[in-house]
């Protein structure tokens, strides 16, 4: 064997040991062999190209694996404030029959009083007059009244609601009151259709937690139901069901009298882009962000099964205080 | 710059001077007599063209004529060093057009990503109909030496072409553009004279 035999022999043994390590994904160092040998260099040459493609391969894929999770966290980013969007305008909706009656009212009001005053300062003023005035005034201060208690409980339920979902930070909280906000700031989307939304909760369970969270998380579920659940257009009802847990947890339940979810699909519906509605403008991320809140900010865990009425129900398991420092006392509310 | 070209150089010095002035060339460059320039190996840039300007002293040829001798020595020899590369390309524009990515594979083995930059950032080529426009961009200034060897590839192949320089460092540009213009090429399937 010459020299140039044993140069190019020994070049193939250490490309041989060199690619085992390869396997183990070391690509980043190149190999070098020792050898003055022509085609030694050259074997060297053809390994450390082919190692250099993998490693461009290897690090094209991870970029692009990182650039779809970053598309998918902004897309998901947009389906949250989307939501809050969708929030604000049914709120909006929903204030503007309250304002308009007492715009409504206030007007009256304001034509009789002005017929008040002209007959009033004329000497024309009868007493029958007198008093219808101060019947339709008493009548129309009532109205007004009413109508703009029942506008600032609405924009105050609101403020909570979304104040708390703009925000991740966590509060105490009587949960029978919030999920009472949660389902008024769910109302307008509710009088589209014909189901109807219930709360059964124990009246005085606290809960210290991302408040914001859990009132996307039902949110989500609770507008879930509504776009899947009925689709033959008869009307359903939708619980909101919720007992005291073992050890420091809560159990929510999001039922409801539907069609369900069949089995093969109870697997796949927290996965991202999951949707049977894409068609229908579905992003399949709803129950996606569902997961996400309970599994992280909420600390807790969520499954699906079939309701006993034969529809669906999300079962969600949280603590009812989350791990860290504790909030000692009940936050006031925004609004 | 790769040790591939500092190896013809010194085959050169060798070819024209024999062992003796060959050893000499190494010597005067501060490199032992028995010196060989590996293939693999990213070579400083400097003490390349301080050995080009050498050889131009040894040979005594300007420098036109130096990349000349260059460019004839370079095809023989990687004719016999890389064959496949000849092979695999049936025209010289074929051959050209896939240079960079020649060049490109010899910077593979180097550790350093910033080396292996150097050499890879070098080369660029974009076809323009039937003509190749080939930007090479480094501080060397050596385009006039890719003309050299694209002119003597070109001839290899029993083809003719006009080489215009469209830009040049040499001329204040910020990079060198050449575009290669055949006026004759070999009948289809012809291949390499090789």
């Amino acid at each position: 064997m010459t020299a140039g035999d044993q140069d190019l022999r020994a070049a193939v043994e250490e490309i041989c040991e060199r690619l085992c390590v390869t396997v183990d994904g070391d690509f980043g160092t190149p190999l070098q062999v020792a050898s003055d040998d022509l085609s030694a260099q050259k074997l060297g040459m053809l390994v450390n190209f082919l190692l250099d493609n993998a490693r461009r391969a290897i690090a094209e894929r991870e970029r692009a694996i990182t650039d779809l999770r970053q598309m998918q966290q902004e897309l998901v980013d947009q389906e949250k404030l989307a939501a809050l969007g969708r929030l604000v305008a049914g709120v909006a909706h929903e204030i503007n029959t309250p304002l308009g009656s007492a715009l409504t009212a206030s007007t009256v009001l304001g034509r009789r009083t002005n017929e008040f005053v002209t007959r009033l300062s004329g000497g024309k003023l009868t007493r029958s007059e007198a008093s219808d005035y101060c019947a339709t005034a008493q009548e129309a201060v009532r109205l007004i009244e009413g109508n703009l208690a029942r506008a600032a409980e609405l924009v105050a339920s609101f403020k909570r609601v979304a104040a708390d979902q703009t925000s991740e930070q966590r509060r105490r909280f009587l949960l029978a009151d919030y999920l009472r906000d949660i389902a008024a700031g769910l109302s307008p989307r509710l009088k589209q259709t014909p189901h109807r939304l219930e709360v059964d909760c124990p009246p005085d369970l606290h809960l210290d937690t991302v408040a914001g969270a859990l009132a996307q998380v039902v949110t989500n579920l609770v507008i879930n139901s509504l776009v899947h659940a009925f689709p033959d257009g008869r009307s359903g009802r939708i619980l909101l069901r919720v007992r005291d847990g073992a050890e420091g947890s809560v159990e929510i339940d999001c039922e409801d009298d539907g069609v369900g979810v069949p089995a093969d699909l109870r697997k796949k519906i927290f996965e991202p882009f999951f949707t049977t509605r894409r068609d229908s403008g579905g992003t399949g991320l709803g129950l996606h962000i569902v997961y996400n809140l309970v599994t992280t900010v909420l600390g807790g865990s969520i499954g699906v099964e079939e309701a006993p009425a034969g529809g669906s129900r999300f079962r969600l398991r949280l603590p009812k205080t989350l791990p860290g420092d504790r909030t000692d006392r009940d936050q006031p509310n925004v609004g | 710059m790769i040790g591939v070209i500092q190896r013809v150089l010194v085959d050169l010095v060798r070819e024209r001077r024999g062992e003796a002035g060959a050893a000499r060339f190494l010597a005067d460059a501060g490199l032992a007599a028995d010196f060989q320039f590996r293939i693999d190996t990213d070579y400083d840039d400097a003490q390349c063209l301080a050995l080009f300007a050498a050889a131009g002293r040894v040979l005594d040829l300007p420098q036109g004529a130096l990349f000349e001798a260059y460019a004839d020595i370079f095809v023989r020899r990687s004719r016999v060093m890389f064959p496949a590369f000849y092979s695999l390309a049936r025209s010289s524009r074929e051959f050209l057009r896939r240079q960079p990515a020649i060049h490109n594979s010899f910077a593979a083995g180097l550790r350093d990503e910033a080396a292996r930059r150097h050499v890879t950032d070098k080369f660029s080529i974009a076809e323009d109909g039937a003509d190749l426009v080939t930007t090479y961009r480094s501080a060397n200034g050596l385009c006039g030496l890719y003309r050299a060897l694209a002119t003597r590839v070109i001839a290899d192949y029993g083809e003719e072409a006009e080489i215009t320089d469209e830009l040049c460092v040499a001329r204040g540009d910020a990079h060198c553009r050449l575009r290669l213009h055949w006026t004759r090429v070999a009948p289809e399937g012809a291949g390499s004279a090789g």
